[in-house]
């Protein structure tokens, strides 16, 4: 249970809130690279914030404040030239750095353009995705985390959903969910509806542990059958401070992010590559097929027959910002806890000069997460258990990566 | 006294409220010890309820003595009939647990 007082503070993201200062320090990705075609411009909401991204004529990438500095009219329907984005109303032009270059209506000899500028923002591509800092300088380094730059074939489901993105930061540190959420409830869904539910969600817990590391926070769990030698416990996977869980297994590495678009949306998307080895398919590394998952029906009510839907119907159920001030929590939530702790040694960081954890300033070709890869102690059938009934069943290329991991499993045996 | 009752005419979350408030959980501010009603249990207010969470809340960190301000964490959870009270210091950065010691359980020496 927390105050009000504290609840709002850590759910905050906007500009000058104190953690929406904190959250200002990371790289977030605002668009896949297939969805920003050559001469196209993109809304992008962030942190409570309101931008547009464009790629220029030169296939330059760039993103501006929504509003044109003269008279405030969306850059959206800005025209994008071979080099910067130009404002439909009074055509003002802007380059990548958000420096005016012309003013057409003004007299040729005034200097008035060299004093304007737009709020501009460094943007990058990696793995598919198009990235954005909204921080102040200087700019950190964009994480090249192993899922985003390794070879495989990559898959992303998404979706916006109504409520804040510390419901599912909360979500990523219980472990005990997994065996109610995804294991009993899916059974009990399954048996109800007709389908057969996933059983390695089902084992029970017999320990779970967290540790802080660099990155975020390490969850571990013992199941019932395992020892502390089984991956599961002996590596674990992290929560990826402030936005991010790593998990995977079985050749299915994912990276699930929790974007806030403002204090009350967030743009969720599993971003998965496949990668079993024995020869699987390399796909071009900027190639991503992506697909929007069906998570609310048309009566209201959330689907919760796959894994990912049953998370949903988790964090959205809990209102657009969960009261924390009328919650009872135990000693099975102390994941919890320790996200929320972890969050506010952030803020106290920031206050006192510091990067909050994660930031990287260092120059790098890929940084390497720990994560499990004999999930659950299921060997190879996780991943087919995982794309039958995981968000991956809403993917368009369902069947070549069932295909896969068949291929590469009788590759292994033969 | 109900719990619904603002027995001092303050407003909710005022301190002289806060101090007088029973904290139903613990048991104080039981009228009787008659049998438990099976009837519909109505939801307490939630700024009341709120209230008599924040009334005995660790206030300062016993490491440094700061208060536990915006700057620090105070997160109550339960662990059987137990109240607990994780804390961390934005000051000091030092994190503790506090517990209400409403019993005290210890082995009674051979003689």
């Amino acid at each position: 249970m927390l105050s009000v007082e504290e609840n709002e503070q850590l759910t905050q993201v906007g500009p000058g809130t104190p953690m929406g200062e904190v959250m200002r320090f990371y790289w977030y990705p605002v668009s896949f690279s297939q969805d920003l075609q050559l001469g196209h411009t993109k809304n992008v909401r962030l942190l409570g914030q309101n931008f547009v991204l464009y790629r220029d004529k030169s296939g330059q990438l760039g993103m501006v404040d929504e509003k044109c500095p003269h008279r405030g009219v969306s850059m959206y329907y800005g025209i994008v030239e071979d080099c910067g984005l130009r404002c439909a109303y009074h055509g003002w032009l802007f380059d990548q750095t958000g420096q005016c270059l012309d003013q057409p209506a003004e007299p040729g000899t005034s200097s008035f353009k060299d004093r304007i500028q737009i709020g501009a923002y460094p943007v990058e591509e990696m793995g598919g995705l198009v990235w954005t800092y909204i921080g102040t300088a200087p700019v950190p380094e964009l994480p090249r985390f192993d899922v985003y730059v390794q070879d495989g074939v990559r898959d992303a489901g998404w979706a916006v959903l109504p409520c804040n993105y510390l419901q599912m930061m909360e979500n990523s540190v219980d472990p005990h969910h997994v065996e109610w959420l995804h294991g009993y409830y899916f059974e009990y869904l399954g048996n109800k509806e007709g389908f057969e539910a996933p059983k390695s969600f089902q084992k029970k817990h017999q320990a779970v542990a967290f540790d802080e590391y660099e990155y975020g926070i390490i969850k571990r769990r013992l199941l019932e059958g395992q020892n502390e030698e089984d991956d599961d416990w002996k590596i674990g996977h992290p929560l990826m401070f402030p936005y991010g869980m790593r998990v995977g297994g079985a050749g299915n590495d994912q990276m699930q992010l929790r974007i806030p678009i403002d204090d009350t949306h967030t743009w969720v998307c599993f971003y998965s590559l496949h990668h079993p080895g024995n020869g699987s398919p390399v796909d071009p590394p900027n190639h991503v097929t992506t697909y929007e998952l069906p998570w609310i029906r048309e009566n209201g009510d959330i689907v919760t027959d796959y894994v990912e839907g049953q998370d949903i119907m988790a964090w959205v159920t809990q209102g657009p910002i969960a009261d924390r001030s009328i919650e009872h929590i135990g000693k099975s939530d102390l994941g919890a806890i320790k996200v929320r702790r972890l969050f506010k040694e952030q803020l106290a960081r920031v206050a006192a000069g510091e990067d909050p954890m994660g930031v990287v300033r260092f120059k790098h070709d890929v940084i390497d997460l720990p994560c499990e890869k004999n999930k659950f102690g299921a060997g190879p059938a996780f991943a087919f258990q995982w794309l039958s009934m995981g968000s991956s069943k809403f993917s368009p290329q369902l069947e070549r990566l069932i295909q896969i991991y068949k291929d590469s499993h009788a590759a292994k045996a033969g | 006294m109900s719990p619904q009752s603002d027995p001092t005419g303050d407003a909710p979350g005022s301190r002289a409220q806060l101090r007088v408030v029973p904290n139903v959980e613990a048991g104080e501010g039981t009228a009787t010890k008659g049998p438990v009603s099976t009837g519909a249990k109505r939801a307490d207010d939630s700024s009341l309820h709120l209230a008599r969470h924040l009334a005995d809340r660790p206030g300062f960190c016993p490491n440094c003595g700061a208060a536990y301000d915006e700057r620090g964490l105070v997160v109550e959870y339960w662990t059987t009939r137990q109240r607990v009270f994780h804390c961390w210091c934005g000051s000091c950065r030092h994190a503790v647990e506090i517990t209400d010691a409403t019993i005290v359980i210890t082995e009674e020496p051979e003689h």
